[in-house]
């Protein structure tokens, strides 16, 4: 199948509660997982497949997914390979701004990003995470992420005299 | 909402890539899961024990932890490697300053490094090694990176006798070494075909070029070098020597590094390198070195080398010069000291210049060429 084709097919997919979405070829195609799907498809094409179910993607997520896949389909994307090296030297503001969204919505993201295979997307949405970590006392990352505090006097004692000796590679 | 319940372990990992050492630890203080949960991701964090500390402080941490570090730091502590407390396979042991009291507590703790893969090793001295009856059967096939400085010589005899997958070697002696250390030494580096970077510090120099037996039988291609050794003009065969291991190696080399004055042949030959991209020189500060006629003297050109790090204590624009000149596509370089004279030629003849770090400034105005570079440490 030529999927480098000028004209960009609409394709449409469907979540795990039955709502179908439409999108264009060159967008879904930066998932990892839908590439492989439509590459196995063969004969009849992309214009005469029917809509790609998405078992493991709600549609409120799969929403999202799509905002994004939509907004960077013609940017080249990085591989899983590739990712691993990337530092974090600059992160696109329109990304930055499209991450600003409840951690049970970012949750479900990087569980779709990961099962949909966008690596650049799964970064973006890990680092977000990360980001929420780094600079904050044990304290403030309880509360942000509504830990339960389970430790006794003891244990959280005999923790931070552990860590005295440890230190950063 | 917390991220370790709601992710699978697979992507709280991926969310740890982005996290350093300090960040890890930090949540280790959360609450009990979170600290259950690095005892699996410890591969950004050291464990480092420092004589400070008391034995019994240290074992009563491991007594209660759950974490097996797979990054081990000693120093200045035999106590606690002879009292046995790791008891779990390491991937990277730095130990530095230790005297064992006997070999058999140095191979205990070899037992336990069989699988690593970074070996550092600085100032280790075993004070009695007659008593060793244990058999040595240690392979360390997953060596990759090993550093010795100044240590026991029978160290350097057992531990190099059994690993032929380095990538990294570092070596340097700290006293005589018998004629069996010195072969280990020079069967090592003939096993060690993947070799990659080698760096040796003065009298293992003298082991390793002492004769052209090496040369003639290395099989690596390095990408990065570095030598120290005083070699004066009465070393004749070192230098031959060496000149004929260079030779073998500039069509791979990437990064060389000489500390002192080797020869005028060593220094032709460095700058013959296709592939030479940084370059360190030191030690002009000698007899030999002022009796050239530096004036006259014509290296081929190295468009190569993007980065020279030039430490000049004897400040001879002559030789400045000649170096600089070889090198016109530099981009980044420090020097040790630089003058008018040397900045105005840096700027004419190297135009792709991006930053200048230099120890001694010595400019006669408030403006000069290139200042906007020139950064003084």
């Amino acid at each position: 199948m030529d999927i480098d084709r000028p004209s960009d097919p609409q394709v449409s997919v469907v979540s795990s509660d039955g709502t179908m979405f439409h999108t264009t070829l060159k967008s879904i195609l930066l998932s990892g997982t839908i590439k492989d799907m439509i590459e196995h498809i063969g004969e009849g094409g992309v214009e005469n497949m029917g809509a790609i179910p998405l078992q493991n993607v709600d549609s409120k997520t799969l929403e999202i997914v799509i905002k994004w896949i939509e907004h960077h389909k013609d940017n080249i994307q990085p591989t899983s390979e590739e990712i691993k090296d990337k530092t974090a030297d600059f992160i696109d503001p329109w990304d930055e701004n499209f991450l600003e969204m409840d951690l049970d919505k970012l949750y479900n993201l990087i569980t779709a990003a990961n099962y949909l295979n966008i690596p650049q997307l799964l970064w973006l949405s890990t680092r977000k995470i990360a980001m929420l970590i780094k600079n904050r006392t044990p304290q403030e990352i309880r509360s942000l992420f509504n830990i339960e505090d389970d430790w006794t006097p003891q244990e959280i004692e005999a923790v931070q005299k552990e860590n005295q000796w440890c230190e950063e590679k | 909402m917390n991220f370790l319940e709601h992710l699978p372990f697979e992507i709280v990992e991926i969310i740890f890539q982005h996290l350093n050492g300090r960040d890890v630890l930090n949540l280790s203080e959360v609450n009990n899961s979170f600290n259950n949960f690095i005892a699996k991701c410890l591969n950004k964090i050291v464990f480092n024990v420092k004589k400070k500390a008391s034995l019994e402080s240290i074992q009563n941490v491991l007594k209660t932890s759950t974490r097996h570090y797979r990054h081990v730091k000693i120093s200045q502590y035999s106590n606690f490697i002879s009292s046995k407390l790791i008891t779990w396979p390491i991937i990277s042991l730095t130990i530095s300053d230790i005297d064992f009291s006997n070999f058999d507590d140095f191979l205990t703790l070899m037992m336990h490094s069989k699988f690593v893969q970074e070996m550092r090793m600085s100032r280790i001295f075993i004070l009695s090694v007659e008593k060793t009856h244990k058999e040595y059967q240690i392979s360390f096939e997953y060596l990759k990176i090993l550093n010795f400085h100044c240590c026991h010589s029978i160290i350097y005899e057992k531990i190099l006798r059994n690993c032929s997958n380095l990538k990294k070697f570092s070596i340097k002696a700290g006293s005589e070494m018998p004629i069996s250390a010195e072969n280990t030494i020079k069967n090592l580096l003939i096993k060690n075909s993947n070799l990659k970077f080698l760096e040796i510090h003065f009298n293992i120099f003298g082991i390793i070029f002492g004769s052209d037996f090496l040369t003639n039988s290395l099989k690596f291609k390095l990408k990065r070098f570095e030598a120290s050794s005083n070699l004066n003009q009465s070393f004749e065969m070192l230098r031959s020597n060496f000149c004929n291991f260079l030779l073998t190696q500039i069509d791979t080399l990437e990064e060389i590094s000489i500390h002192n004055w080797m020869g005028l042949d060593v220094m032709k030959i460095i700058f013959l390198s296709p592939h030479l991209q940084k370059l360190t020189l030191k030690g002009f500060h000698n007899y030999e070195c002022e009796n050239i006629d530096w004036e006259n003297l014509e290296l081929q050109r190295n468009n190569s080398i993007e980065v020279l790090n030039f430490h000049d204590i004897s400040e001879n624009f002559q030789i400045f010069r000649t170096v600089v000149n070889a090198c016109s596509y530099l981009k980044k370089c420090s020097f040790y000291s630089l003058n008018n004279e040397m900045i105005n030629y840096l700027a004419s003849n190297c135009s792709k210049l991006i930053s200048i770090h230099v120890e001694k400034l010595f400019v006669n105005s408030s403006d000069y060429e290139l200042k906007n570079l020139i950064i003084v440490s």
